[in-house]
């Protein structure tokens, strides 16, 4: 899968958990706590939902902090 | 086998020493609880909170979330891994627990206790809720039990446990947002605030 298409879908997952984000202003460089406003709960839903949307486990050993680690990862991660 | 009769016998401790009671402001749906696995959410008043919820409903066994970081400690660690605990990390965003609830909620048909304060809350006054009971309610479709724990327990004193009545917590059409989960989890907390004074 290419990385636009993960970012899509990664934006897709990000829409329903914050809806007031604007995702035009979402790019690999974003970071997901200062840019987005991503607490705990917004980071556990996300992986929730990332593990739905791309039927993987997310589990990194690292918590991300951009944006583009969790494309890095979920792209490591699909077959 | 070991574990059955180590709970046997912490039960057979807890009525003797703190002789819970259970009131039950819907008597109906007890038959529900003890049938059915559902997640019990509960004010965090010791670390007897989770015999006292297996003494009281027995025989369901309920699994009880219990901070990752005191698995490791000597003799208490012990304790954990031996009356049905759940490890969830507290200082970091875990998955795991949320993968280990739903296996015990769906394949072991078990029930789960979660206290989302975190940590133990005073008498009467309990803490901000954290939202994960919500987020399992959700991912596991398993309804949600509030839980009132008249604690700290104390020796020889009876313990007043409130269970209301289970309820389903409606899932989104359009995927749960931040915002939902903490909405419900507040509502949550004024279920199991409004149990405090049922006698």
């Amino acid at each position: 899968m290419e990385r636009e298409e993960i970012i899509t879908r990664l934006k897709k997952v990000l829409a329903v958990i914050k809806p007031k984000l604007d995702l035009d202003s979402v790019h690999g460089e974003t970071t997901l706590t200062t840019d987005l406003g991503m607490d705990s709960l917004s980071m556990l839903l996300t992986g929730l939902a990332i593990e739905n949307e791309f039927r993987i486990k997310f589990e990194p050993s690292v918590p991300p902090v951009k944006v583009s680690d969790v494309v890095d990862y979920i792209s490591a991660k699909l077959p | 086998m070991f574990d059955n009769v180590f709970n046997a016998v912490i039960g057979a401790l807890v009525r003797l020493l703190f002789r819970p009671r259970l009131v039950l402001p819907d008597a109906a749906s007890l038959d529900e609880i003890l049938r059915e696995p559902s997640i019990l959410v509960c004010n965090h008043t010791s670390h007897l909170d989770g015999p006292v919820l297996n003494t009281v409903l027995y025989p369901r066994r309920i699994h009880s979330l219990a901070a990752k970081d005191r698995f490791e400690q000597w003799g208490f660690g012990w304790f954990l891994r031996h009356t049905y605990c759940i490890p969830i990390e507290r200082r970091k965003p875990d998955m795991q627990w949320i993968r280990d609830a739903v296996g015990v909620l769906k394949k072991d048909r078990e029930s789960v206790a979660i206290y989302p304060e975190g940590r133990h809350g005073k008498h009467r006054r309990m803490l901000p809720f954290h939202a994960g009971a919500v987020i399992l309610a959700l991912t596991a479709d398993a309804p949600v039990v509030p839980v009132y724990i008249d604690g700290p327990q104390k020796l020889f004193h009876r313990t007043k446990v409130v269970i209301g009545a289970p309820q389903r917590i409606a899932r989104p059409e359009d995927g749960i947002s931040a915002e939902y989960a903490n909405r419900q989890t507040e509502l949550l907390r004024e279920r199991i605030a409004g149990l405090m004074d049922c006698e």
